[in-house]
């Protein structure tokens, strides 16, 4: 910027009142753990996130928490399609076909899984994990028993299988298993096996594996067969295959997953289908109870212009087809496994217009989003989940914003980490602990949203639209971390974002900063706006904000400002403005996790000077809180999108009479010099 | 219509003479809100001066008063200013008027004028609708006088409680008082009063600016007027 003679414009007789002088003031309510208003969309969404939540891999024993295969030969070369990131293992399960029934009367699961085996070493014994069993025999597929030793781990069961001679590298070898589960059923339970057996709804979902050799990453092709009664219907991810009769009436659902996951689940309702076609004419099914069947034509429109939208935006859809299936209300959320998606009944009930149709639009879209986040492109560890959650959510995000025209989805996000994250909950978004953080869900999946919404900030949303669609090629069917993210976002953007993903991903918090504005001429008569930000952070954050500027002629226009505090707390910023402007806004979209109070307190307008307009501004965000009392006295928390703790003079997160009234003292403050 | 909680009082006026200021505005024939609106130009006030007792100079001949005159407002929203010489306070009287604004929320301006001309020397600010308990909502104002010859001014209307489902609600205000203003005359010839370009606003309930016509005026105070007045 060119150098300026700065003159505060039209009051510079006057002296500046120095902000020192004034009362030591509170900047920022302190928190307080509130819970969600029962009913909101908040707390809908929350419900929905922590329900999915569920199903992430339970803690196993930490002897079985290999990151990878148990047994892997680094040195080996993996030529399998893709999944190139897990190394080659001594042995691995390449196919698996599964038969499950649910025994309703005596809650359990009955399974019989034909593994296929292929050796890549000699080895002579095999180490398993399945579901915890309460009866498991193991046998070569030729009908040769073998010797097995169960142990318990957790909610699982260890196999130890002693083969008759060592498998031979390179030829496959099959076992067969038959085990039965006892179901004890929660929705959103930790853990295997996250079950329901209600009277309309019969289902078991598997995070991870029916049968592994491995705590985490062992992903298998397979083939499901469902057995039903004989007015039942099964539904499943991957492609339905057809259906047969057995001899007492019951039915067996055939579905072939001919991808390789680990990610799985089956309900059996009396479903029936919608149907559509997917952008290359791959099909959709929608199963639904027949009550939903009118209504969950909303639902085939919203999945496949969403689909249609990721598909444009990340890469095409990579799967044979979409499976959406419909379960009782208390699952709560949704699950997403490859080509498959579970969601709780009423969001198939939803019409557009509606209020809950919103809350079903975030869900979907979030769900969806899984098929490339989450399953095109998986988590190398369980630092990088937020690939995952965050990045599903993010879709999501992006999604609502332009074809629902509203952010309240994003901003939600950044208020629920802000006001919902105690300071001994925090962690950062990739910390590879994040799962045990009672906050788990707020710092990956909303912050982790906000960090990504902050990226465009930095390099634009196109190049992030170009990263990440670049990034689901580079990592197609394979794991990733946050760091492979990062190096496609430098090398897309041509920009260093070490700092970003080191600062945002690394390390836990937000931007808390006072700023104060002034409004400058310079010497040839231009107007310049002068910000100061102070950060009390002892790393202070480095960050860019939008920033609009309003003019006379109801003209405004929005720049994006780049706050490098280079380690100090202050960074004084200036950029030149078309004229003299009405007032100066911080981060209307709220796009930037932060909190900022007003450096000259009052001066919401950042004008330089705390007069009548500061008034109609804060009349104009009057009544906006993030707390709110019941009539029962009870408060809760509220996630207000027109939110600004800007405004919150005398901090309390309501925005009120309080507030007013402490306004009263400072008309007339003029921003100190700086 | 009940007066603002914010009044500021200049040069050392006692409340008797607040009473006098307010009684004053009362008995001129336009002011506090008898006026009608004025489509065209006009001189506003015109038939106060010759209301008031005139002064007279050395020789007994009648040395004409200050007068205001305003430019008038054309069709639309508009900010006004009319106002007239109070013989008994010895002071130049304003009213700021506010009109045809639909769903106010809020307006704020700065008054600037010469402080070598003028002085202010009390100021009020007026609720814009009736408001009370029952109507649920409240005026609140801001009125400083933050520089010579520089006033901030702005009111807004706040619902009496706060709450997130709550949401700011303008009002329709036809013609109304906004401000109250009595200045000390300083100077003779034109003495202006308008306001600061860039401080103009007025929002409706939704955040959208609402154009409006700010009209300031023009003390004309007579050669050989004894300037100044009560202190």
């Amino acid at each position: 910027m060119k150098r300026i003679a700065m003159t505060l414009f039209a009051l510079s007789a006057l002296p500046a009142l120095p902000v020192s002088a004034a009362p030591a003031r509170k900047l920022f309510a302190d928190f307080e753990q509130l819970p969600p208003e029962p009913d909101s969309a908040y707390a809908r969404t929350l419900a929905a996130h922590q329900a999915e939540a569920a199903h992430r891999p339970a803690q196993l024993v930490p002897t079985l928490r290999q990151p990878t295969f148990l047994d892997v030969d680094a040195t080996l070369q993996w030529t399998s399609a893709n999944f190139s990131a897990l190394g080659k293992p001594k042995w691995e399960i390449l196919h698996q076909d599964i038969t499950v029934e649910i025994l309703p009367a005596s809650s359990e699961l009955k399974t019989a899984i034909v593994a296929t085996v292929r050796a890549h070493q000699p080895v002579d014994s095999l180490s398993l994990l399945t579901m915890a069993v309460s009866a498991i025999k193991v046998e070569a597929v030729d009908g040769t028993p073998l010797k097995v030793s169960a142990s318990k781990m957790g909610g699982y069961s260890g196999l130890s299988v002693e083969l008759p001679a060592p498998l031979t590298p390179e030829v496959d070898w099959k076992l067969a298993t038959t085990a039965t589960a006892k179901l004890n059923c929660n929705p959103q339970g930790i853990g295997l096996l996250p079950c329901g057996i209600g009277g309309t709804y019969q289902w078991v979902t598997f995070h991870n594996y029916y049968l592994t050799p491995a705590a985490s990453h062992s992903p298998f092709k397979s083939t499901l067969h469902v057995v039903t009664a004989a007015n039942k219907v099964a539904a499943a991810q991957g492609i339905p295959t057809g259906s047969d009769t057995l001899a007492d009436g019951r039915k067996v659902w055939h579905f072939e997953q001919p991808e390789r996951t680990e990610n799985a689940g089956f309900a059996v309702a009396e479903y029936v289908q919608n149907t559509a076609k997917l952008v290359n004419d791959k099909p959709l099914r929608v199963f639904t109870t027949t009550k939903y069947a009118s209504s969950a034509k909303n639902m085939v429109e919203l999945a496949t212009k969403v689909v249609g939208v990721y598909s444009a935006d990340f890469g095409d859809f990579p799967w044979p087809g979409l499976n959406l299936m419909q379960l009782e209300n208390n699952f709560g959320g949704g699950y997403a496994p490859l080509s498959g998606i579970f969601m709780y009944r009423d969001v198939y009930a939803a019409s557009p217009g509606t209020g809950y149709w919103y809350s079903t639009t975030e869900l979907t879209a979030h769900e969806i989003g899984h098929q490339w986040w989450g399953n095109l492109v998986e988590p190398a560890t369980n630092g990088d989940v937020a690939l995952s959650e965050a990045l599903a959510e993010f879709s999501s995000c992006l999604y609502t914003e332009k074809y629902m025209e509203t952010r309240s989805q994003i901003i939600g996000d950044n208020l629920s980490y802000l006001y919902r994250v105690p300071a001994n909950e925090d962690m950062p978004v990739g910390a590879q602990g994040v799962y045990g953080t009672p906050s788990y869900v707020q710092i990956v999946y909303h912050k982790g949203a906000a960090v990504f919404e902050m990226l465009r900030n930095e390099i634009g949303t196109d190049h992030v639209l170009k990263s990440l669609k670049q990034f689901a090629v580079e990592y197609n069917r394979d794991y990733a971390s946050l760091k492979n993210l990062q190096a496609v976002a430098q090398n897309v953007s041509k920009k260093d974002l070490s700092w970003f993903w080191n600062q945002w991903f690394d390390k836990k918090g937000a931007i808390e900063a006072e700023v104060a504005g002034r409004l400058l001429v310079d010497a040839e008569g231009g107007y310049v706006v002068r910000l100061r930000v102070h950060q009390t952070a002892a790393k202070p954050f480095r960050f860019t904000v939008p920033i609009t500027v309003d003019y006379a002629a109801l003209k405004s226009e929005v720049k994006l400002v780049e706050v490098n505090p280079k380690g100090e707390a202050t960074t004084i910023v200036e950029f030149a403005v078309a004229a003299r402007p009405i007032r100066v806004r911080l981060d209307v979209q709220r796009s930037v996790i932060r909190k900022f109070a007003t450096g000259t307190p009052g001066d919401f307008n950042l004008s330089g000077q705390v007069d009548g307009a500061d008034l109609v501004e804060l009349a104009l965000r009057y009544g906006r809180a993030m707390r709110i009392k019941a009539k029962n006295g009870q408060e809760y928390f509220f996630s207000d999108s027109g939110w600004n703790e800007l405004y919150d003079l005398k901090p309390d997160r309501r925005i009120d009479m309080a507030d007013v009234d402490a306004l009263d003292q400072w008309v007339g403050t003029v921003a100190e010099e700086f | 219509m009940t007066t603002s909680q914010t009044f500021k009082r200049f040069a050392g006026r006692s409340a008797s003479t607040r009473l006098a200021f307010c009684a004053a505005l009362l008995a001129a024939a336009a002011g506090c809100g008898q006026e009608t609106a004025v489509t065209a130009p006009v001189t506003a006030d015109a038939s106060i001066a010759a209301d008031v007792a005139g002064a007279a100079d050395a020789k007994g001949a009648a040395i004409a008063e200050p007068k205001v005159v305003g430019a008038g407002h054309s069709e639309g929203p508009y900010v006004e200013l009319s106002g007239s010489w109070s013989a008994d306070a010895q002071r130049v009287t304003i009213t700021v008027w506010a009109g045809d604004l639909p769903n106010l929320l809020g307006l704020a301006a700065h008054l600037v004028w010469d402080p070598a001309q003028l002085e202010l020397t009390a100021s009020d600010a007026l609720n814009l609708t009736e408001e009370s308990e029952a109507s649920g909502f409240a005026w609140r104002h801001v009125l400083k006088a933050i520089a010579p010859g520089r006033l901030t001014a702005g009111s807004a209307r706040f619902r009496s409680v706060s709450h997130p489902y709550a949401y700011p609600e303008g009002a329709k205000v036809s013609r109304d008082p906004w401000l109250k203003l009595e200045f000390r005359v300083l100077a003779t010839g034109p003495l202006k009063i308008g306001f600061d370009d860039a401080t103009q606003l007025a929002r409706k309930a939704e955040g959208e600016f609402i154009p409006v016509q700010w009209i300031g005026a023009t003390v004309e105070v007579p050669a050989g007027f004894a300037i100044g007045g009560a202190p």
